[in-house]
């Protein structure tokens, strides 16, 4: 198996709000191995968004803050670095492309300039030595005609060529790992399949890691390798992912299949999740699925289920999983 | 069809957030309330009265009997700069009142009907606006005799239009808005659905923008009276005073410096509301 | 460069409201109560003299061709005379004009010095004592009067102090400087606490947005991203500002001419309200309107020149 490159333990991050200091990010683990590729899975507010931000020391506002937990990177916690040295990190080992690539480009810059600042930053190298090694990541993100491009605006780009702008933007400080939050939440259909071909191409090239952030199941059934799965800010279920979509082991991870479009028979309603995902403020002791659970019995209420290696490389945190692995044996629906 | 269920459930309310900093807000309410009280209450509480003259004690310096000081003709400082605050404060709020409302029925007018009305507006809108302000108004009260009045008049003549063009930008959006909709198809005229549906929500930005204008009417209407164009002695207004006083600034600095700080001090209550009022409604410059 | 065709279809866009500023000019001057001729040429014409001039300013036909009279008579460049100075007023304005426009620029320069540094500080440092101590003084500063600041200025550096002159413009260069320095100051001074307020909000919105976030992402230090990024992307709504606060900046330069006695268009402006020599004031209002309207157009032109997401 390959090296770990970057190693999450226990991480824990909190917002301070008027309403007292909220947990967003409650204990989070998982591992991110050369090559691989991670997919983040989880609904809007589940805290996969602020995974990536909390590990690249990027959170979004002065408020929030890593209270526990540490994030290695080839053995050293990040997380303890002062800004400087995290500013040494950021780009030149780990990377991040956003979601929405029209508000994420400088409206005023070429975006030639915009790639061409990081080398230009990282490397030393002249402005026009820059611009010219900016045109040959443009070419790498299979953009047409770069030395032209170079000198265009980000308007002037559609929506899939500014996020494979902002992907050369992230390669052209040559990470090894790349954190990719909802990368294509924002596209077209056909767009998506594109960018997400363009993720698994950079994988075998430049043997990039890639963590994968998304809501999306179908994303990560493309393309990636590991799956993990967030609910209200803990992590829920880890697996390869055969494993998970075929055996998931959690009642969620399991609603969250049987939801998806393609999986219900003709003229059969699409089954969903009952319930709503808890606010922040307000948690459901012991395991914070058990109100929208199947499954749920009365230490689900109290006692918090732990992550825990059930089979080989799987993990889930819930109580009742054997009845689920009953379930799956006895191929109930 | 019950009619008040429909459309008041239809109806969008804006909620006040209760966030940020109230702080700047009760500031500015508490400056504005004193200010309001010594308008109100100035026969009571000025010490003197505002025109007595005095002529064995001109020009005194600020001391215990005239904490600020007595003018060129004896007159209580303090005492003048009382009765001041009610005619600063009534320029303050009539100059803008006045124009809001005008404003105000003028473009909503023009947002919800739009096309021709619409277009000669945006024309006036803008070759009013390409008038500096002060300017248009010193020649409006050069036409008029000098005087409040016509200091009343000019203002509203210049003033409407920041108001017509907010209230039509918030009409033009709102406009197109879901529960508009819902009150055409329930038949309601056009005129209900403009002031009774659309107009609460479309004030908004012009009530912020109100509190800041009237800084703006105050330091013009005390500018106009310091050029003489404005309220006539012996009123007593801060701008006014400041300008009798300039003479004797090396002597008595006193009758220049108090009513001076009046201005600040009152303009700074309402720019605190200003402020205050716009980040609890959300709405930004 | 197509985007700059604007620049021909603007002129055309603005004639519109020129003719609006001198539609209005012309409704003020005829609201002045009295006969316009009268007060063209003052209480002592002749009977001879003011039937020549209603003769050419056709004050005997409908008010619309006399709207028409007054437009031809601007297109040649007559603004009427003067009955104080005994001279045409386009000849006054001339000479007056220079001081007024050194006054202007003096201010703004003044008012740009102040604001840059000062708002940039204040966006830095947000949410701390810096930031707060700027934002209050800045709200204090906006309920000062021009006139009244124009006059403790005098009162602390002319009077007290004695460097500066109290009034006048001087002759040299060197002495407009000298003379309109605490002008000038009272201007920015003025003109700054708007400024500020607007360009540290300018600042803070761009410090906070999505593309600063990547740029963070990729391990730039805050100090080249506020440098090539932010002030640029700040500099459009600022300068846009600038445009806006024109016509505040004119009234204040009225105001403070008359404080310091500057022999400027300001000046001329009020005095002539005083000795009722109409034409003047509604000429140098109609100047001024004119001016506001160029400038305007320059700051589009400026605009477009460094936003290139405009299309026009």
């Amino acid at each position: 198996m390959n090296a770990k490159v970057l190693e999450v333990r226990d991480l824990e991050v909190t917002i301070d709000t008027p309403s007292g200091v909220l947990t967003a990010i409650d204990g989070a683990s998982f591992d991110l191995r050369e090559g691989e590729i991670l997919g983040l899975v989880g609904e809007s507010g589940s805290g996969k968004t602020l995974t990536g931000r909390a590990i690249m020391r990027l959170l979004p506002s002065r408020k929030m803050a890593i209270r526990r937990g540490t994030v290695c990177i080839n053995g050293e916690d990040i997380t303890q670095f002062d800004e400087s040295r995290m500013r040494g990190i950021r780009g030149r080992t780990i990377g991040m492309i956003f979601q929405n690539p029209s508000s994420h480009l400088d409206p005023v810059m070429t975006v030639g300039k915009q790639i061409a600042e990081s080398i230009r930053f990282h490397e030393g190298v002249s402005a026009k030595e820059s611009l010219s090694r900016a045109a040959e990541f443009l070419r790498q993100v299979d953009i047409p005609d770069p030395n032209v491009r170079l000198n265009s605006f980000a308007h002037e780009f559609s929506g899939g060529m500014r996020q494979r702008a902002m992907i050369a933007m992230a390669l052209a400080c040559r990470p090894k790992i790349l954190i990719a939050d909802e990368p294509t939440t924002a596209l077209d259909v056909t767009v998506q399949a594109q960018i997400l071909r363009l993720l698994l191409d950079l994988r075998k090239r430049r043997g990039l890691s890639i963590m994968l952030v998304t809501h999306d199941l179908g994303v990560v059934a493309q393309t990636c390798d590991t799956i993990a799965v967030m609910y209200a800010g803990r992590l829920v279920e880890r697996a390869p992912k055969k494993e998970l979509l075929l055996g998931p082991l959690h009642p969620y991870t399991k609603g969250l299949i049987a939801s998806q479009p393609g999986g219900a028979k003709p003229r059969q309603q699409l089954p969903s999740i009952s319930g709503q995902p808890p606010s922040l403020s307000s948690f459901p002791d012991g395991c914070r699925f058990h109100p929208r659970c199947e499954f749920s019995k009365s230490a689900c209420q109290t006692e918090i289920p732990v992550l825990e290696q059930v089979e080989d490389s799987h993990q889930t945190a819930c109580l009742r999983w054997h009845d689920l692995v009953r379930q799956k044996v006895l191929g109930a629906a | 069809m019950n009619k008040t269920t429909s459309i008041t459930v239809a109806r969008r309310r804006f909620r006040l957030r209760f966030g940020g900093h109230p702080r700047v807000l009760y500031a500015g309410l508490c400056i504005t309330i004193f200010w309001l009280i010594l308008a109100l209450g100035a026969n009571v509480i000025s010490p003197f009265n505002p025109n007595t003259q005095d002529i064995s004690n001109v020009l005194d310096p600020p001391s215990l009997k005239h904490w600020f000081g007595t003018d060129n003709f004896g007159r209580d400082v303090l005492s003048r700069v009382i009765h001041g605050t009610r005619v600063d404060l009534q320029m303050g709020l009539v100059g803008v009142i006045l124009p809001f409302l005008l404003g105000t029925v003028v473009g909503s007018l023009s947002g919800y009907f739009g096309r021709f009305i619409d277009m000669v507006l945006m024309r006036i809108l803008d070759v009013m606006l390409s008038f500096p302000w002060l300017v248009l108004l010193i020649a409006i009260i050069t036409v008029l005799r000098p005087g409040l009045g016509s200091f009343y008049i000019a203002i509203t003549l210049v003033g409407w239009v920041s108001y017509a063009r907010l209230v039509r930008a918030q009409t033009l959006v709102l406009k197109n808005s879901d529960f508009v909709h819902a009150a055409v198809n329930l038949g309601y005229g056009h005129l209900r659905i403009l002031f009774r549906h659309i107009l609460p929500n479309a004030l908004i930005p012009s009530i912020v923008f109100s509190m800041s204008d009237v800084v703006l009417v105050i330091l013009a209407g005390s500018s106009i009276s310091y050029l003489g164009l404005g309220v006539q002695p012996p009123t007593a207004e801060w701008g006014l005073m400041i300008a009798e006083g300039q003479n004797f600034i090396v002597t008595a600095w006193w009758i220049t410096a108090f009513p001076g700080l009046s201005i600040v001090f009152l303009a700074f209550g309402f720019s605190l509301l200003a402020d205050g009022l716009g980040e609890k409604l959300g709405v930004r410059e | 460069m197509h985007r700059f065709k604007f620049v021909i279809y603007r002129p055309i866009q603005m004639i519109p409201v020129l003719i609006g500023i001198s539609l209005i000019t012309f409704i003020l001057i005829h609201s002045i109560p009295g006969d316009p001729v009268r007060i063209l040429l003052g209480p002592r014409a002749t009977k001879a003299v003011i039937e020549a001039v209603h003769a050419q300013y056709g004050l005997d036909k409908p008010v619309y061709i006399q709207y028409g009279y007054f437009l031809k008579n601007l297109l040649h460049g007559d603004m009427g005379r003067s009955i104080v100075f005994k001279m045409p007023v386009l000849g006054l304005i001339s000479e007056r004009i220079s001081a007024t426009l050194f006054l202007l620029v003096n201010g703004l320069v003044y008012a740009l010095a102040l604001t840059l540094p000062l708002a940039t500080i204040a966006a830095l440092y947000q949410g701390r004592i810096p930031d707060h101590l700027i934002r209050l003084v800045s709200t204090i500063g906006l309920g000062f009067p021009a006139f009244w600041l124009g006059i403790m200025m005098m009162m602390v550096f002319s009077v007290w102090l004695g460097k500066f002159p109290v009034s006048g413009y001087g002759r040299t260069f060197i002495e407009h400087l000298h003379h309109l320095f605490l002008p000038s100051l009272t201007i920015a001074v003025a003109l700054s606490a708007v400024l500020i307020r607007n360009l540290r909000a300018s600042l803070l919105t761009e410090m906070d947005s999505d593309y600063v976030a990547a740029v963070r992402a990729k391990g730039l230090p805050e100090s080249w991203i506020f440098i090539r990024h932010v002030i640029r992307n700040s500099l459009i709504p600022t300068i846009n500002l600038l445009g806006v606060n024109l016509g505040w900046l004119i009234g204040g330069t009225v105001i403070i001419e008359t404080v310091f006695s500057v022999p400027g268009l300001g000046s001329l402006l009020v005095s002539s309200i005083f000795t009722r020599d109409y034409m003047v004031v509604m000429a140098i209002t109609m100047v001024f309107a004119c001016a506001i309207v160029i400038v305007n157009f320059t700051v589009d032109i400026i605009t477009v020149a460094l936003d290139p997401r405009i299309e026009l």
